[in-house]
């Protein structure tokens, strides 16, 4: 009588394509793993950072009365408050540097400035006592591995009736 | 005579594990990707410019109307506020809202009790809040004070952020 041993052709296909098909949902989750870690880690990074410029931008912001800001060159204005004090906000997009006072802060790596905006807007018709003009100030980060601006935006509110900045 | 009755015994044994492990795995990768997806939700909640957006209008309505809103929203017992349009019933200043709001790059402003327990018992009947900011204020986590209130805001990026008004 001929005896059986070994595994058929068909048997060996199957599990073989199973054992296959497990193997490369292990990997999409393996890869997947590996993208979040690095992506969320690099996010939070520039989330951070994010913070900490708006953060020492509206310290003063809150605390002082802006009476006038200037131009210092390419990227670079200085603030002046009612307590006399001054204050400089400067870009270096070749260092990626962020400095504010005496604050100086170096983006992520991989991340880069975009151009340094800054406006003023009056709406005209605004009771005398109150707010009618704003500052805007706006600062963006990108980053090559994340979609999105990490950078800052800063809005500074004012009476024109009160303070006038030149 | 001994009859061999192994014929087929292996891809059935190996079919059994390999549905168990695929199972296992397919459950685990949906476990994992909701998990994921509320992870990155969050990482929208509560943004840097959001805060810093509704804190400007936070300011703007402190110096404006906000304690004729505050007594409205009390004696007419309201569940909500919607602030988006600046509308003239609760802003005096509505031109200047209005500027505001598109500098901060506002998309709904709402204002609403510290306890969002009411406003969330009156989600089902209310069709013109999106579901996107119904689960943002499922999510805050409120003291349970009274006459206290909170600006809920969403930016046009799709971001949230809350501040305590009162």
């Amino acid at each position: 009588m001929k005896k059986k041993n070994g595994f058929t052709v068909v048997e060996l296909v199957v599990s073989f394509s199973l054992v296959m098909v497990i193997v490369i949902f292990l990997f999409q989750i393996i890869i997947s793993l590996r993208e979040m870690y690095v992506n969320n880690g690099i996010k939070s990074a520039l989330l951070n950072k994010q913070a900490i410029m708006t953060q020492k931008i509206y310290d003063d912001f809150r605390s002082k009365t802006i009476t006038s800001f200037t131009n210092c060159g390419d990227n670079c204005i200085t603030f002046s408050f009612d307590d006399t004090s001054t204050t400089t906000l400067r870009i270096d997009k070749d260092q990626n540097l962020f400095e504010y006072g005496d604050y100086a802060t170096k983006l992520v790596d991989g991340s880069s400035f975009g151009d340094f905006v800054v406006s003023t807007e009056t709406v005209p018709d605004v009771s005398p006592a109150q707010y009618d003009s704003m500052i805007k100030i706006v600062i963006p980060v990108t980053n090559r591995l994340l979609e999105g601006n990490f950078g800052v935006t800063a809005v500074y509110q004012y009476n024109s009736n009160f303070t006038t900045i030149g | 005579m001994k009859k061999n009755k192994s014929k087929g015994f292996m891809l059935a044994e190996t079919l059994i594990a390999a549905t168990f492990i695929l199972g296992t795995l397919v459950f685990l990768f949906i476990q994992f990707r909701n998990v994921n997806q509320g992870y990155q939700t969050t990482f929208k909640y509560n943004t840097v410019n959001a805060l810093y957006a509704a804190e400007n209008m936070k300011k703007f309505y402190m110096q404006d109307n906000f304690i004729s809103m505050a007594e409205t929203f009390r004696n007419d017992k309201m569940k909500y506020i919607d602030l988006s349009d600046c509308p003239t019933s609760y802003v005096n200043e509505t031109d200047y809202c209005r500027r505001l709001k598109e500098v901060l790059e506002i998309k709904t402003i709402l204002f609403i009790d510290e306890n969002t327990t009411y406003v969330q018992s009156v989600f089902d009947s209310i069709d013109d809040i999106s579901e996107s900011m119904k689960r943002f204020i499922e999510y805050i986590k409120y003291d349970d004070e009274l006459l206290k209130y909170r600006l809920v805001v969403e930016m046009e990026d799709g971001t949230f952020a809350t501040i305590k008004i009162y």
